[in-house]
């Protein structure tokens, strides 16, 4: 009789602390499982391709090389080669990403042989006149945001959570995020930006997610489109490939300088 | 029946063998070289405010061609970088100078390069004391190629650079009828000792180069031992003016770091000199620089960068600093906007003032926009306002109407 009592003290006790769980740290949590559903890629090498479409509906392309090399308990290094267009041909991006501080970022410009660091202001610009900003390209740790989890759902046949993010990051160019996370496959599939004004800026949309190495899944384009300007970017992956081993070495800004090949 | 079987099983197998072999050969397959060539042309036109002076051309219609051919093979790479200006009005300031003549041997933790070369150390956008290492070409500033033998040692967020350097390489000067020098210039003087010169070009000189990554800042220091080309000084031999470089040991460094959501640079070089000739000494000195470049982003997804800049030149009279320099005591203060458009859109502006002498300002304004993904346009303009004040110009004073307006066209072929 004494055990049947604990027994459900215990579960009752476990119901409550489920149930205590706050909408902030259940959005965490969903945040840290993504996270850890995704550890383990080791590398990543990529060609992409982004195209980027003004509000009369102009086209043009860029073209990139994509490095990432997986760091544990700490953000991503990873390297972005500029290909095409001609005139920033050899431009690399070097990002040294962090939980908690703000990245560290280098650019190299072929031309002059040029080293420059980024400030971290810069993380709200432009990336190469497109609509996704170098925070939108940079490492999405979990550690950058606030959290609050909206609902649950389904987005096709995929359950989802919708999931309120906050930037910590007093330069960044949002008041909030708004993101639906497969939690099945561990994939975003959708984020809406909320400007600083709080006003609905951005929305990305992720499809044809693959899965690539091991359990995990990528998303193989993003389109991302300005509800405000009425313009659009679409990024699509080729040749990606997870579990590539590459050297601490090649990201370093010491070693940035070198012949685009 | 079994023979058509047999001969089945053995032409299957011979088939698969085949492949089997061809994978197997793929698999082994010695890497090979790879090579690439691509390059650009750039028609520029000048037009020079009017000087009334018929022995100098105020229209500059010039063509420039970068020509680049590069090969890889696995740690071995190769390049060449040709560039060539012809002017039209002006056929003895056309130019043809090799940028990039290497082959380099590159390993994980070290590499080992033999060739024509050019490096960038300063990280400031207008006043770089510590470009030291090459020589350049006077109507762009664009650097030449200095024959070097170099070997780099990477040590993770580390590297240690040694470069050997045989030759003495000259600036490339303009003619007496370009408005960027109006000077007509005899051979350059190379000092070795007290009253001596190099009879030919051959020299000893080394540089050596220390880079550290720190997170939120990187620093470099160097040392460098070979000819000062930054100083400029003239020697007269009563007929024509010799650009007249000695040798010095140039000690110095630089860092730039991401604080307080600006980028900040500094940069610092101690040069000291031993060698006189034909009355010509030059002082020892120091020169420091300081950066710093805050941008600000709107949501439109433009940005302006406000760039500050300051350069002061220690150990001198002000007019001795004046004399070796056209910037030694100056302040800039100009911006960068990038608008965020597809075609990159971008314009750059500054002003350029004297705190040390009266009356030396430098304008430039620039915009440029790509035109598709081959062509690109750049137009700008240019003032240098500095009036002589005495009777040899000093400082600035020597570009002093340099005032144009230019545009230049991009195309880039591959």
């Amino acid at each position: 009789m004494k055990s049947l009592f604990l027994v459900g003290l215990l579960t009752f006790g476990l119901c409550f602390s489920a149930n205590a769980e706050s909408p902030e740290e259940k959005g965490f949590r969903l945040a840290k499982e993504n996270e850890k559903a995704n550890t383990g890629f080791i590398g990543e090498l990529a060609l992409l391709k982004m195209i980027l479409i003004n509000a009369h509906g102009d086209k043009t392309t860029r073209k990139m090389k994509s490095f990432i090399k997986e760091r544990e308990n700490e953000g991503d290094y990873s390297i972005n080669e500029f290909l095409w267009p001609a005139d920033v041909k050899g431009t690399k991006l070097l990002t040294h990403a962090f939980k908690e501080k703000d990245d560290d970022q280098w650019l190299y410009m072929p031309a002059i042989k040029r080293v420059k660091r980024i400030s971290s202001r810069n993380k709200s610009g432009s990336f190469m006149g497109s609509e996704f900003s170098y925070e939108d390209m940079g490492s999405q740790e979990p550690e950058k945001f606030n959290y609050k989890f909206i609902k649950s759902g389904k987005m096709g046949k995929h359950p989802v959570a919708v999931v309120e993010r906050y930037p910590k990051d007093k330069n960044s160019a949002y008041s909030k995020q708004i993101t639906y996370e497969d939690t099945d496959r561990h994939v975003i599939l959708k984020v809406e930006y909320f400007d600083r004004k709080g006003e609905l800026l951005k929305v990305a949309s992720f499809t044809n997610v693959k899965k690539v190495f091991k359990n995990m899944y990528r998303a193989h384009k993003i389109h991302m489109k300005n509800v405000q300007t009425k313009k659009e970017s679409i990024l699509t992956w080729s040749k990606r490939k997870l579990g590539a081993k590459l050297p601490d070495s090649k990201f370093q800004s010491t070693k940035l300088a070198g012949d685009a090949f | 029946m079994l023979s058509k079987l047999v001969c089945f099983i053995l032409v299957a197998t011979f088939v698969t063998a085949c492949f089997e072999a061809e994978a197997r050969t793929r698999k082994k397959r010695k890497p090979t070289w790879r090579m690439k060539v691509e390059g650009q042309f750039e028609p520029q036109l000048r037009f020079y405010e009017s000087d009334d002076d018929k022995s100098t051309e105020d229209i500059h219609r010039e063509f420039v061609t970068r020509f680049e051919w590069k090969t890889k093979k696995r740690y071995h790479r190769t390049k060449l970088q040709l560039v060539s200006r012809a002017v039209a009005e002006d056929s003895a300031s056309s130019s043809l100078f090799v940028k990039e003549a290497w082959y380099s041997y590159r390993q994980r933790y070290w590499e080992f390069l033999a060739g024509a070369n050019f490096f960038t150390w300063s990280t400031l956008e207008v006043f770089n004391p510590i470009e030291i290492l090459n020589a350049v070409e006077f109507i762009e500033q664009e650097k030449i190629g200095e024959p070097m033998i170099s070997y780099k040692r990477f040590m993770g967020n580390r590297s240690l650079q040694f470069y050997y350097l045989p030759l003495n390489t000259d600036h490339i000067y303009p003619s007496a009828r370009s408005r960027n020098l109006g000077l007509s210039l005899g051979s350059t003087y190379w000092v070795k000792d007290n009253e001596e010169l190099y009879e030919g070009r051959l020299a000893n000189n080394f540089a050596l180069e220390w880079k550290h990554g720190l997170g939120f800042m990187d620093y470099r220091l160097l040392f460098f031992h070979g000819p000062d080309r930054s100083l400029e000084l003239f020697s007269f031999d009563g007929s024509s003016f010799h650009p007249i470089f000695f040798k010095s040991s140039m000690l110095g460094g630089n860092l730039q770091a991401a604080l307080w959501g600006s980028t900040v640079k500094l940069e610092f070089l101690a040069k000291s000199y031993s060698h006189e000739y034909n009355s010509i000494k030059p002082e020892s000195h120091q020169v420091l620089a300081l950066g710093v470049e805050y941008p600000f982003i709107f949501d439109s997804g433009s940005e302006i960068s406000l760039i500050f800049e300051w350069q002061q030149a220690f150990g001198l009279e002000n007019d001795v600093a004046a004399s070796y320099y056209s910037f030694q005591s100056d302040v800039f203060l100009g911006g960068r906007y990038v608008k965020g458009d597809i075609q990159g859109t971008q314009v750059l502006f500054g002003l350029i003032h004297d705190v040390s002498r009266e009356k030396e300002n430098a304008l430039s304004l620039e915009y440029s926009r790509r035109l598709n993904a081959k062509w690109k346009i750049e137009l700008g303009a240019q003032a240098r306002l500095a009036p002589q004040k005495e009777s040899l110009p000093l400082g600035l004073e020597r570009q002093d109407g340099q005032n144009y307006i230019y545009s230049k066209l991009f195309y880039y072929f591959r």
